[in-house]
């Protein structure tokens, strides 16, 4: 898989990342290229309810989410953890076809969504994006360990 | 808090468009010094001074647009934009001198001044030239807002915010345009608050891929670009500053309040966005701050003109009144040549008479202003007409400082750049041609000015193919304007002289610069409401000049007087060219007019007493003839006797009184006689019907 230069944390610290899906194969394969961005693991779900529970434990700087899931739907999910943690960095990952869904996710507070496939380009960017976004006060310049490639 | 009165502000105003004028006239200089050397740091930084005292200044008269557009430019004018733009540096600057030009004389007659969107696609262009990324933005995105949203945008503009136009461009990539929609929206109203977006919902943004946004915001252009360049969802993004929009019609009041938050804010500087880094050099420069109390401070006092017309009247008067003393005078002596008082009388009069000529002349140095401030304006004037024409055009100025009288300086002003613009565009030739001559691909115009006794003469010439003497005469009677017949007995410069005429210009095509319709007929007709006169001379392969004469001034005039049938008549000194005495046995006749011999020469002969070809009885055995020279013809002028010459103060005669167009003016003589002046081109014109003049027989 391709390596791309590492995305950190403001504090340099490697960036954590929830991954939310019910399907291991779309974990397995997101994980795999948050590893090709520099990012950690820091837990993962497979509905809605444990997304909540496993963001209020790991306090993930990134989660990625589905937007259909068994149990809770992935709208719901975002709204309960962005209501909890307003700075939660949420990005939809959804297939063609429930572009309501996503604009409601968006609505709710998520902050992003990016289309299945992933592609891995495309996400980094969004992620690098996503990571900078602080909402109201000016992004700081971008921070990405030079040469770190891993 | 107080509003200026209204003569207070009006005064405040006409001194604004002058100065104005003065800094557009020196926009114009820089913009041409910038394109001889482009990178000039100086030039530069003095164009950006012009333009901070045109802000300041429009502000303070409560011309808000000027005012902002003026921002904007200065915002762009710095080193670092005009390194990286040099070639496009010149041409903002030359755009942005029309721009104001048209805004003020908008401002000028009560109208709504132009939006200037040339200018601001050049500013846009400067601001955007660095950031790569809005290339495939179309670069006429045009930003059309309902009334509403302007009304949004001019109210934020006028509380001093920083507005920015944005468009984005969605990738087309993206399958979920509602959903990209929204999330441009988002980063949107991350970015500051939105006054205005089209399409206003991700529904309509199905099918349009671009979103169009003015953005109320306090940061930066670039801060914009990063925050708004949403990845996988915005291809390419545009951010500009929000141009002035033309408000909806406000009320008096409203316009009114405004001016005088504009002249209250005047002096403070607006927050600028950080992309454009602002000179650490700006404190050094007082005098840019305040533009109209500097040119109030200078010791200049500007005044009505009518004030010293008034003046200058009065002056005449009392030469009127020393012609009459001195008379008097005379007829003393006269009486009592014995009389110690005589001497006495005599020295009064003479101090008196020198301190009037000095004052005379005082008061004319007043109107008198150099040529300089007509010259000015050519260079520009023949850049763009070179640029339209694809020539290499050098204008070379002489004798700048050459002083003129305001009044005739002014009406020049036309009639010259005429002159000008004619030599660009179709004197000179191609380069190509040029070349083909055998000439410098380079092609000269010149303008060259001097004083030549009391007229001042003023020259137009070029270096290039010259006038068509042959075109020009079959032009001429394809007109009607003679008879091929008459044609035949023209020589070389009576016929150069029919181009004059009107009606008739040679130019085979008729070019967007010069073929107005107004053709050097008006030229012609210009010049002799001066009591000037124009001459050409042309040599084919070699170059045209025009030479235009005009007296010193209008307000008097050095005459040669002279009697016929007992009445008293002047000619103006500058057109006489010298005085003969002929008998009645040298008069010849040819066709239907006298003609005398003088040396070489055949001269028409013009009697006043009958303006026509009609054989009267008994004349005086020898006859004094005045030979006048004007615009290259001579006709002598008999007449009964001569006078001597005086200066005689032109008083301008009432129309109704004006029954003969051969008269331009009175004077009025210390004995109480009133002379009439000849208008020395009207009786050439009257002649000219008659029979053509200096024929060589």
């Amino acid at each position: 898989m391709k390596q791309f230069e590492a995305l950190t944390r403001k504090d340099n610290q490697p960036v954590r990342y929830l991954i939310v899906d019910d399907s291991v194969f779309a974990r397995k394969s997101l994980a795999k290229m948050i590893e090709s961005f520099g990012g950690r693991l820091a837990g993962e779900a497979g509905d809605g309810c444990t997304a909540i529970t496993e963001y209020t434990r790991t306090k993930p700087d990134i989660v990625l989410m589905d937007i259909t899931m068994p149990q809770m739907e992935g709208i719901e999910a975002v709204e309960r953890i962005v209501q909890e943690h307003p700075d939660a960095r949420v990005v939809m990952v959804s297939s063609v076809g429930y572009q309501d869904n996503i604009l409601a996710a968006l609505q709710k507070g998520a902050r992003h969504f990016v289309q299945k496939p992933v592609k891995p380009d495309a996400l980094y960017e969004i992620i690098r994006y996503v990571l900078n976004d602080d909402g109201v006060t000016p992004p700081p310049t971008i921070t990405v360990e030079e040469g770190k490639v891993r | 808090m107080s509003f200026p009165s209204d003569e207070q502000s009006s005064e405040l105003r006409d001194l604004f468009f002058e100065s104005a004028q003065e800094i557009l006239q020196g926009m114009n200089e820089a913009g041409l010094a910038l394109e001889a050397r482009p990178g000039d740091v100086e030039q530069l930084r003095h164009v950006r001074r012009a333009v901070h005292t045109l802000k300041g200044d429009s502000a303070a008269c409560g011309y808000r647009e000027l005012s902002e557009l003026a921002h904007d430019l200065e915002d762009v004018l710095t080193p670092e934009l005009a390194q990286q733009n040099a070639g496009l540096i010149p041409e903002v600057i030359l755009t942005a001198a029309d721009t104001f030009h048209e805004m003020l004389a908008a401002y000028r007659n009560n109208l709504q001044p132009p939006a200037g969107g040339a200018l601001h696609e050049h500013i846009r262009r400067l601001l955007n030239k660095p950031a790569a990324q809005a290339q495939d933005v179309p670069a006429e995105a045009n930003f059309e807002w309902s009334e509403y949203q302007r009304l949004m945008i001019v109210e934020a503009l006028r509380r001093g915010e920083n507005v920015y136009n944005i468009a984005l461009q969605l990738d087309p990539e993206a399958l979920l345009p509602a959903a990209a929609f929204e999330l441009a929206r988002k980063s949107l109203d991350g970015a500051g608050r939105v006054l205005a977006i089209r399409p206003e919902d991700g529904a309509s943004a199905e099918d349009s891929r671009s979103i169009r946004a003015a953005l109320s915001t306090t940061k930066t252009a670039d801060w914009i670009r990063k925050r708004c360049h949403v990845p996988s969802v915005v291809s390419s993004i545009s951010v500009e500053r929000a141009p002035v929009l033309q408000s909806p019609p406000r009320d008096l009041l409203d316009i009114l309040i405004e001016s005088e938050a504009a002249a209250l804010s005047a002096g403070v500087k607006p927050v600028m966005p950080a992309t454009v880094p602002i000179e650490e050099d700006e404190a050094h420069e007082p005098a840019a701050s305040s533009g109209l109390a500097h040119a109030a401070a200078e010791n200049m006092l500007r005044v009505d003109a009518t004030r010293i017309d008034t003046v200058m009247n009065l002056v005449g008067e009392m030469i009127i009144g020393k012609s009459m003393l001195q008379r008097a005078m005379a007829e003393f002596e006269r009486r009592h040549s014995k009389d110690p008082l005589r001497g006495r009388l005599a020295d009064a009069l003479a101090f008196q008479s020198r301190v009037l000529g000095e004052l005379q002349k005082s008061v004319m140095k007043i109107r008198m202003v150099p040529v300089e401030q007509l010259f000015r304006r050519f260079p520009r004037i023949i850049r763009d007409v070179a640029r339209l024409r694809n020539k290499d055009i050098v204008l070379e100025l002489a004798g700048e400082n050459t002083d003129l009288d305001k009044s005739i300086l002014d009406a020049l002003s036309d009639p010259l750049a005429h002159l000008v613009r004619n030599a660009a565009d179709h004197g000179i030739e191609t380069g190509a041609e040029r070349e083909a001559a055998g000439k410098s691909a380079r092609g000269t115009i010149r303008l060259n000015a001097y004083h030549d006794g009391d007229q001042v003469v003023i020259e137009v010439s070029d270096d290039g193919h010259g006038l068509d003497r042959e075109k020009i005469v079959r032009r001429a009677i394809e007109r009607g304007l003679l008879s091929a017949q008459e044609a035949n007995q023209l020589n070389e410069m009576e016929s150069l002289q029919l181009i004059f005429a009107p009606g008739l210009s040679t130019a085979d095509e008729v070019t967007e610069i010069s073929g107005r319709g107004v053709g050097l007929d008006v030229v012609k007709s210009s010049l002799e409401a001066l009591k000037g006169t124009v001459e050409l001379h042309s040599t084919p392969g070699q170059g045209t000049t025009f030479r235009l004469l005009v007296p010193l001034t209008l307000a008097s005039i050095r005459a040669l007087l002279f009697r016929v049938h007992g009445r008293l008549y002047a000619v103006p000194l500058a057109s006489v060219a010298e005085i003969a005495r002929i008998t009645e046995q040298g008069i010849h006749r040819i066709d239907d007019h006298e003609v005398f011999q003088l040396r070489e020469q055949v001269l028409t002969l013009v009697r006043l007493d009958r303006l026509g070809p009609h054989a009267v009885g008994e004349r005086a055995a020898r006859i004094f003839v005045i030979v006048i020279g004007t615009g290259g013809r001579k006709f002598g002028l008999a007449v009964d006797s001569l006078m001597g010459e005086e200066e005689l103060v032109i008083k301008a005669l009432e129309d109704q009184l004006v029954t003969s167009p051969i008269v331009s003016g009175a004077s009025i003589l210390g004995d109480g006689t009133v002379v009439l002046i000849l208008n020395v081109p009207a009786v050439v014109s009257h002649l000219s019907r008659i029979a053509p003049l200096g024929a060589t027989a």
